[in-house]
């Protein structure tokens, strides 16, 4: 009885243990620990740590857990600014904590959970309070260090079986992280796009990070080396990709230990998909690279029109009132429409250090992507630098020649009606110069800012056609009566053959100055920028700009 | 009443004598013998020593009329055949119309009427038909057939009278000049201007400028064969005028000096506003010439006078007979100069249409 009874203990111990072997990864769900830190509350080393003890922390408690430092909400509540961070980047209705300290003046910190962890709210206000008070006392590292421990004390989550997380096989977090040192994203660009990159981590099995700088310290490939080393550990498994935006810089991707010998062999695959997403935009880009490791990117919002081409206007100096940039933003988008062609618009008065058309150049290719067709108008307001109109691609093609027609439309209405006026004045132009180029029609709007068909341009018409024929009939009757009056007259000879120069003496040479005066008159002017780009690491990129500029 | 004539006869054959331009002397037309001047001069001292004075102030009236009347008749007696033969009013220099002969009408060239001066003719007949052939060459204006059909009517040498002024004049000019300067700034051009008063007085030498003293010629058809060579001129002598016709002035001196004036002046205006440089304009303001010398010659110089008809219509064709400048007036054919009008406007037009499209289009 007793060998039975040893031998059925046995048999339930295999069982359990084959259970377990099965059922466990059901229940062994991935985590994401996330230290976002925006407002530099934080030194390195410090991130680096409380990140470390996050992905413990979040392997513990089986829930993801995120720790944000900010001190601006944008008018969102603290509640759903950190409702939408978790939404972004650990999912809907995932099971997650994050604590928010907040700076912002007209915000305050808060603490949230949810998925399985939203029991847990009800006393996220205690938590709450014994943080406020540590960060009081000892700051926002510490702070952020108390989260991680009290979680661990006070919150149990079963494990849950319906998670949509895919399920790792040794139960490990991973770290994503972007370090956006050219600011080209705003916080809550990063934010989503920090998400996304944390399922690619998820889904890779191992730490993820971009890089996005234009100044490198050393060689591409050290770069990236250090930062994976310094973010996720020299003998951790992740993938950095560092994408500069220095013309003659290199782009570069750099796997450590299994990521390594998981994906090295694909590299030529990976970039293929940050720049064929790099086309559309940095953000593109980063929506790409983690597209090649499973993540689906939804999709963005479209415009009204469904258009392919992008717009964007920035109007850092509130020239323009928000009822007019709706409008403009349509008229924008339907003149993108009609030349095929990016349109962008900036106003501003600050270029952050930066020259006119290296501002302008920069913005379009944050906005639109580097290497896509676009069209963008600076109008600088600091007095100092020139308004710019840079283009590249077809824009160039289009409007290359015709940066000083384009600006004496804006100039009309700017001077005339003000910045809103200006915008819709450049859109005009770009219709009228770039929408079906080469022929003889030219569109122009009704009231509801639609496009109709104009009558033919008298003046342009009268230029190519009748001038010429005008000419051409003035001279054709010129010129063959001119050489029939030679069939009848000669031009006598002038009596100055029979001058003796030998007897010729000069008595008087007077050249006595009377007065001078100066007149002016307004031209055209301007001055074309131009440029290559290119980069590298692993691959290259070239391209070409076009614009102008001109001072009001 | 008769008007006395001369003529030159051969001294070997009796036939007459003509001045040759290829030869620059004399030649019999029947046996071919060539003489110099010297020879002629001397061989024929006695018409040289007619006298062809200028009017002589102690004849009375009466008979200045009749020498005057003399001059004018038309009638005049062959002095080799006898024949009597009326001339034209200006005819200094014919030949008779029964024996060929040149015949020097020396009424009509005496009094005030002597030439002063002459320039034989240094050109030949043939090359003034070569001339005008020369001259059809290139014309792509003219009449298709009009080589073929063009008929030279008339074609002979002439001596025109002409009037040649010299003088020493002092001319004097007062203009507006200005010195335009441009340059861009930004994205204004601006346009300098500085003004200037400028005056330029000069003595200025003409020598002999011509004006011909016939009526029936035109003055633009003269200067249009102009210049004449000085170098090549003589003081007249009648045996010049053997073999080629001549005829004396209808037009006064104080006539043709109204025209020479105005030559001198633009001549003068001309000179001393080339002399004003370094300016981007030159407005004339006024312009003055005054004579501190002058002196008026009348002279003798050579023509061919070529006339061809084509469709009716007689043209005029000349030469100088020193230097061979030549001009004519030539049909048009009007369908050739449409034809050629409208080639040029569909070559201005399609490169103005071109030019527009790509710059403006």
């Amino acid at each position: 009885m007793a060998k039975m009874m040893k031998r059925v203990f046995a048999a339930a111990v295999a069982l359990v243990v084959m259970a377990a072997a099965f059922v466990m990864p059901a229940y062994a769900e991935g985590h994401i620990a996330s230290v976002l830190d925006f407002n530099s509350s934080l030194s390195f080393d410090d991130e680096m740590e409380l990140r470390e003890q996050l992905i413990h922390t979040a392997g513990e408690i089986d829930c993801n857990i995120g720790v944000m430092y900010t001190d601006k909400l944008y008018g969102e509540t603290p509640q759903d600014y950190v409702l939408r961070n978790i939404n972004e980047r650990f999912g809907e209705n995932s099971d997650s904590a994050m604590f928010l300290l907040c700076d912002d003046p007209e915000g305050y910190s808060w603490v949230q959970f949810t998925g399985k962890a939203d029991g847990y709210n009800e006393i996220a206000g205690q938590i709450l309070t014994e943080l406020t008070f540590e960060d009081v006392e000892n700051g926002a590292f510490a702070a952020g260090k108390l989260f991680g421990e009290l979680l661990t004390e006070k919150v149990h989550l079963e494990p849950s079986a319906d998670s949509d997380i895919s399920l790792p096989t040794t139960g490990k977090s991973y770290a994503a992280a972007i370090e956006d040192t050219d600011d080209i994203f705003d916080s809550t660009e990063e934010l989503r796009l920090e998400g996304l990159l944390a399922k690619a981590a998820l889904n890779a099995q191992c730490n993820m990070g971009i890089v996005i700088t234009e100044k490198l310290s050393g060689e591409p490939g050290d770069v990236a080396d250090d930062y994976l080393d310094k973010q996720f550990g020299k003998d951790s498994d992740s993938i950095v990709l560092l994408l500069t935006t220095d013309p003659d810089g290199h782009d570069f991707l750099t796997f450590s230990n299994r990521a390594n010998e998981r994906y090295s062999g694909n590299k030529k695959t990976i970039f293929d998909a940050v720049y064929e997403g790099l086309v559309h935009g940095y953000s593109s880009a980063v929506e790409s690279f983690c597209g090649a490791f499973g993540v689906d990117i939804p999709e963005k919002e479209s415009s009204s029109t469904g258009s392919k081409f992008l717009v964007r206007l920035e109007d850092y100096d509130n020239c323009i009132s928000e009822s007019d940039e709706g409008i403009l933003l349509k008229i924008m988008q339907n003149t993108a429409d009609k030349i095929e062609c990016n349109v962008g618009v900036v106003i501003s008065a600050d270029l952050g250090g930066k020259g006119d058309s290296e501002y302008a150049d920069d913005f379009a290719d944050e906005s639109f992507g580097y290497g896509s067709d676009n069209v963008v108008l600076l109008l600088c307001n600091d007095h100092i630098h020139y308004d710019w109109i840079s283009a590249y691609g077809r824009g160039t093609d289009l409007f290359g020649h015709r940066i000083d027609d384009i600006f004496d439309c804006i100039y009309d209405e700017l001077d005339s009606y003000g910045y809103a006026s200006a915008v819709e004045g450049f859109c005009k132009a770009l219709v009228k110069y770039g929408a079906n180029a080469g022929d003889d029609h030219y569109y122009d709007y009704d009231d509801d800012y639609d496009y109709v068909f104009d009558s033919e341009d008298i003046e342009t018409a009268v230029t190519i056609w009748v001038f010429p024929l005008v000419l051409a009939l003035i001279l054709s009757i010129t010129i063959s009566n001119g050489v029939a009056k030679g069939y009848t007259k000669k031009t006598p000879v002038s009596a100055r053959v029979y001058l003796n120069s030998q007897r010729k003496k000069f008595l008087k040479r007077s050249d006595v100055f009377v007065n001078e005066y100066t007149t002016s008159v307004r031209i055209s002017s301007g001055s074309s920028s131009g440029g290559g780009r290119g980069g590298g690491g692993g691959r290259s990129r070239s391209g070409r700009s076009g614009g102008g500029g001109r001072r009001r | 009443m008769e008007m006395k004539s001369v003529s030159y006869q051969c001294p070997n054959c009796g036939a007459a004598l003509e001045y040759s331009a290829e030869k620059q002397g004399f030649k019999c037309l029947f046996c071919d013998s060539e003489f110099n001047e010297t020879e002629i001069k001397k061989e024929f001292s006695e018409n040289e020593q007619i006298k062809l004075d200028k009017a002589d102030p102690t004849l009375s009236d009466e008979q200045r009329e009749i020498e005057e009347f003399t001059g004018a008749s038309a009638l005049y007696n062959c002095p080799n055949c006898g024949a009597g033969v009326i001339c034209g009013e200006l005819e200094a220099s014919v030949h008779c119309h029964f024996c060929h002969t040149p015949v020097i009408l020396t009424g009509r060239l005496s009094g005030s009427y002597k030439p002063d001066l002459i320039i034989p003719f240094a050109t030949t007949k043939e090359l003034a038909k070569q001339a005008f052939n020369e001259y059809t060459k290139g014309k792509f204006l003219l009449p298709n057939g009009f080589k073929k059909n063009a008929e030279i009517v008339d074609i002979s040498a002439l001596y025109v009278p002409y009037w040649l002024k010299s003088g020493l004049v002092n001319a004097s000019l007062a203009a507006t000049a200005k010195k335009i300067r441009t340059w861009r700034s930004g994205d204004r051009r601006y346009t300098h201007t500085k003004v200037y008063n400028v005056q330029r007085e000069a003595e200025l030498a003409f020598v002999r400028v011509p004006c011909d003293g016939s009526k029936r010629i035109a003055d633009e058809l003269m200067e249009s064969i102009e210049p004449y060579n000085y170098s090549g001129i003589k003081p007249f002598s009648m045996s010049y005028l053997s073999g080629c016709a001549a005829e004396k002035y209808d037009v006064s001196y104080p006539d043709a000096e109204t025209r020479l004036d105005l030559r001198i002046q633009a001549a003068a205006q001309e000179e001393l506003k080339a002399d004003i440089k370094g300016y981007s304009t030159v407005s004339v303001s006024s312009c003055q010439t005054t004579y501190k010398q002058s002196v008026g010659v009348y002279a003798l110089l050579p023509v061919w006078f070529l006339n061809y008809r084509y469709n009716g219509k007689d043209y005029p064709f000349v030469m100088n007979g020193q230097t061979g400048s030549r001009f004519g007036i030539l049909p048009v054919s009007k369908i050739k100069k449409f034809l050629f009008g409208a080639g040029i406007f569909v070559a201005v037009a399609a490169i103005g249409l071109l030019l527009g499209g790509l710059l403006f289009g």
